[in-house]
């Protein structure tokens, strides 16, 4: 009985993945209290990391679920190949521990009769996600481009009436989405136009047999535009500042962290697709593209965060940062560069949820910000809180003994492989930028006396995933062979065809 | 007692020094007391472990993974064993001034002071005793974070600007010259250990205990990095030849090792 619905959760998990938070939306819903849509919705989370977990466990071939009866080359199919189940095992896990340490934010800054709207809004941004890693074509992203926006979109929106900023930042993040998902879906229409097909195998196998992809790789470069907006690359990442910081803490705790994950595992998914099946000088440019604007985006959002005066908005610069990096690694479009970035990503997400599970534990009932002041003193205040802030930024710097060194240290390594220079300099450059920033965060800390009126942290409900995400940026730092190895493995599956 | 041991106690013996100092804070003489004894057992440690090295025994020790192809690792060879027994034997002198200064001085957070020095004099131990470049870097880094406030510790907004030029220096060179510098050595070579007589090939068989007396007496580099391959454990004798050969690569230039 039991082996039979292992098996039955293993065949049909692309779909279950999508379905558990999609449950998880109608049931918050309804639901009669925001503690009750809060259980629900954790439950949701529960169970897309459960079959995540089996997926990943079991896999050995690609898991492929075609929905609807439509065949291709029009066909919506959800799969889950290595590169999927890195990033739903990456997601679903951090989604716990923000949702389950996020009842607090939840209750405190969402009006009583919005809080299961807003535990159905997080669930439809989770399940918009979780399509951006199972999507097995062209309409699954574009689908779930458009759902991330309006339900994050929404969830902003409910913040307003704890902080009037919200309203305008909700807009933004609509607009601006909008544009997003419209640029992607102009590039999927070039791309459609060129091959003929939606399904991103039989785009792969179109352009690597076509001689003209010139229309193709236009296309492609405008949908890796829309990705890179959802993976928070700057200077595309102006939404993020508005939904995460001045939208409810709720938000940036539950989902601050695991959307720009998704969207970097799709974008890493087309330039896969790229490097597989473009002409070697087309290849090059995307390459190129992709590098340059990852190592601006780096520096770009590096000197933001060294000057934000709140921390929510200094996550996001921080994580913008990252992302450049995480950009710069895909754009070496080899196994090395993928597993680097793979990494880079993972220690990216962990590190973001500790900044914004820190920030939600320390906001004040004043207003929704959490200020940079609010760090004062911290270390006597709080130092378990402060413990783990310091682990996060120290895995953002790149320190040595933090997962952090490790991803910068693979990223390093394929940049020099592949020849990108620029790359290999921004990456450092970047670093050294974390250390001022994480200077004048642990001088706050650490050395000024803490603010009379220094809001009480509230961590107890936010500390075992506190505690959890700091011990695993510190372990695999002493040991990062079991995520690089599951990195190389994911890389190594992805087809470079005649890439490089 | 094993080499290996007693090389771990070395290494641990800092951090237990800086806890004792920390525990007699409020006891000035105590305080001067426990920095003086744990400052000369320390360098009486570093002389044990000259010793030890100089009569043959190999230590090494590994104390976690964190890439996979370098351990966060330590291994005796003569010039760091020199360049230890050095700095602890200084820390010793400094342990008694050190109390002196700062009571004269009446300043205000000695105990802080001379946990730092105590921090600082190990990490640098430690740091030359790396066997591989990765954990030369950590104890490197950790050095200078160690040593920032210490510069800046009497305070003051000239001193203070002066510590941070100090550690803004030191850390912008070791990310971006050496952690650089580490990673293209590492696609070159495969490797970060410290291996003997790569670019200084030795000429001449030269036994351990010849080595080593040598190396240690004169503190002049003995033909080479003293440092062997992981794997084989440190030792100095005899370091095999190596030939290093550039091979075509399509993408990076690579080294191998005949």
């Amino acid at each position: 009985m039991s082996g039979a619905l292992f098996e039955f959760v293993r065949a049909n998990a692309p779909a279950l993945v999508l379905l558990a938070p999609l449950v998880a939306m109608a049931g918050a819903a309804f639901a009669p209290s925001g503690r009750a849509a809060w259980a629900v919705l954790l439950l949701g989370a529960v169970a897309l990391t459960g079959v995540a977990i089996v997926a990943a466990a079991t896999y050995d071939q690609r898991l492929s679920n075609s929905l609807g009866g439509w065949n291709a080359p029009l066909g919506v199919e959800l799969r889950i190949d290595g590169l999927s189940a890195y990033g739903l095992v990456l997601i679903g896990v951090v989604a716990v521990l923000g949702i389950g340490g996020g009842l607090g934010a939840l209750r405190a800054e969402i009006d009583r009769p919005r809080q299961p709207l807003a535990a159905a809004a997080t669930a439809a941004a989770l399940a918009a996600a979780i399509a951006l890693l199972v999507a097995g074509d062209l309409l699954v992203l574009f689908t779930a481009l458009h759902l991330l926006w309006l339900s994050l979109g929404a969830l902003t929106a409910m913040g307003a009436e704890h902080d009037r900023r919200a309203g305008p930042a909700a807009l933004n993040v609509v607009v601006i989405g909008a544009i997003g998902a419209a640029l992607f879906g102009f590039g999927a229409v070039f791309v459609f136009m060129s091959t003929g097909a939606v399904d991103l195998d039989q785009i792969s196998g179109v352009l690597s047999a076509a001689e003209d992809t010139r229309s193709a790789s236009a296309g492609l470069g405008m949908m890796a535009a829309g990705l890179a907006m959802a993976a928070c690359m700057a200077p595309l990442h102006a939404w993020a500042t508005g939904a995460f910081s001045r939208g409810p803490a709720w938000s940036a705790v539950a989902l601050g962290a695991i959307l720009p994950a998704a969207g970097a595992i799709a974008g890493g998914r087309l330039v896969a697709l790229a490097a597989s099946a473009l002409a070697p000088g087309l290849q090059h440019g995307l390459s190129l593209g992709l590098s340059l604007i990852g190592a601006a985006g780096a520096l770009a959002a590096s000197v933001q965060a060294m000057v934000a005066r709140d921390l929510r908005r200094f996550a996001v610069y921080a994580g913008a940062a990252q992302a450049g990096c995480v950009a710069i690694g895909f754009s070496a479009a080899s196994a090395g560069g993928v597993s680097g970035a793979l990494f880079q990503l993972a220690n990216q997400t962990v590190s973001l949820f500790i900044l914004y599970a820190a920030a939600a534990a320390l906001r004040s009932d004043a207003g929704a910000g959490a200020p940079m002041q609010v760090l004062q003193g911290l270390g006597k205040r709080a130092p378990l809180l402060s413990l783990a802030i310091s682990a996060a930024l120290l895995s953002l710097i790149g320190a040595p003994m933090t997962a952090g060194f490790l991803s910068r240290w693979s990223l390093l390594q394929a940049t020099f492989e592949a020849r990108i220079w620029w790359g290999a300099a921004a990456i450092i450059l970047s670093s050294l930028i974390a250390v001022v920033y994480a200077a004048r965060v642990f001088e706050r800390m650490y050395l000024r006396a803490p603010a009379l009126d220094a809001p009480k942290p509230r961590v107890a409900s936010l500390a075992p995933g506190l505690f959890i995400a700091a011990a695993m940026i510190v372990a695999f730092g002493f040991d990062g062979a079991a995520p690089l190895r599951a990195a190389d493995s994911v890389a190594g599956t992805l087809n470079w065809g005649g890439g490089r | 007692m094993s080499a290996d041991l007693l090389l771990l106690i070395f290494l641990l013996t800092p951090i237990f020094h800086a806890m004792a100092i920390g525990a007699a804070a409020r006891v000035p003489a105590l305080r001067d007391a426990a920095n003086i004894i744990f400052a000369c057992g320390y360098a009486w440690l570093a002389f044990t472990l000259v010793d030890w090295h100089q009569s043959g025994s190999i230590a090494y020790v590994a104390l976690a993974r964190p890439l996979p192809t370098a351990d966060f690792a330590f291994a005796p060879e003569p010039i760091g064993l020199t360049a230890a027994a050095t700095f602890a034997a200084l820390g010793a002198l400094n342990a008694p001034f050190a109390g002196g200064f700062f009571r004269a001085m009446q300043d205000k957070a000695p105990a802080r002071a001379e946990v730092l020095i105590a921090l600082s004099v190990g990490l640098g131990c430690a740091a030359s005793l790396a066997a591989n470049l990765f954990t030369f870097l950590l104890c490197y880094q950790a050095m200078i974070v160690a040593s920032f406030p210490l510069v800046a510790h009497n305070g003051g907004p000239e001193i203070r600007r002066a510590g941070q030029i100090y550690f803004g220096i030191l850390l912008t060179a070791s990310i971006a010259l050496l952690l650089p510098a580490m990673a293209w050595t590492h696609g070159l070579a495969g490797r970060l250990d410290f291996i003997a007589g790569v670019y200084w090939p030795a000429r001449s068989a030269t036994s351990k205990r010849t080595c080593c007396s040598r190396s240690l007496h004169s503190a002049l580099p003995p033909r080479g990095l003293f440092r062997c391959i992981r794997g084989c454990r440190p030792q100095c004798a005899r370091p095999r030849r190596r030939r290093a050969s550039c091979i075509p690569s399509s993408s990076f230039p690579s080294v191998r090792w005949d």
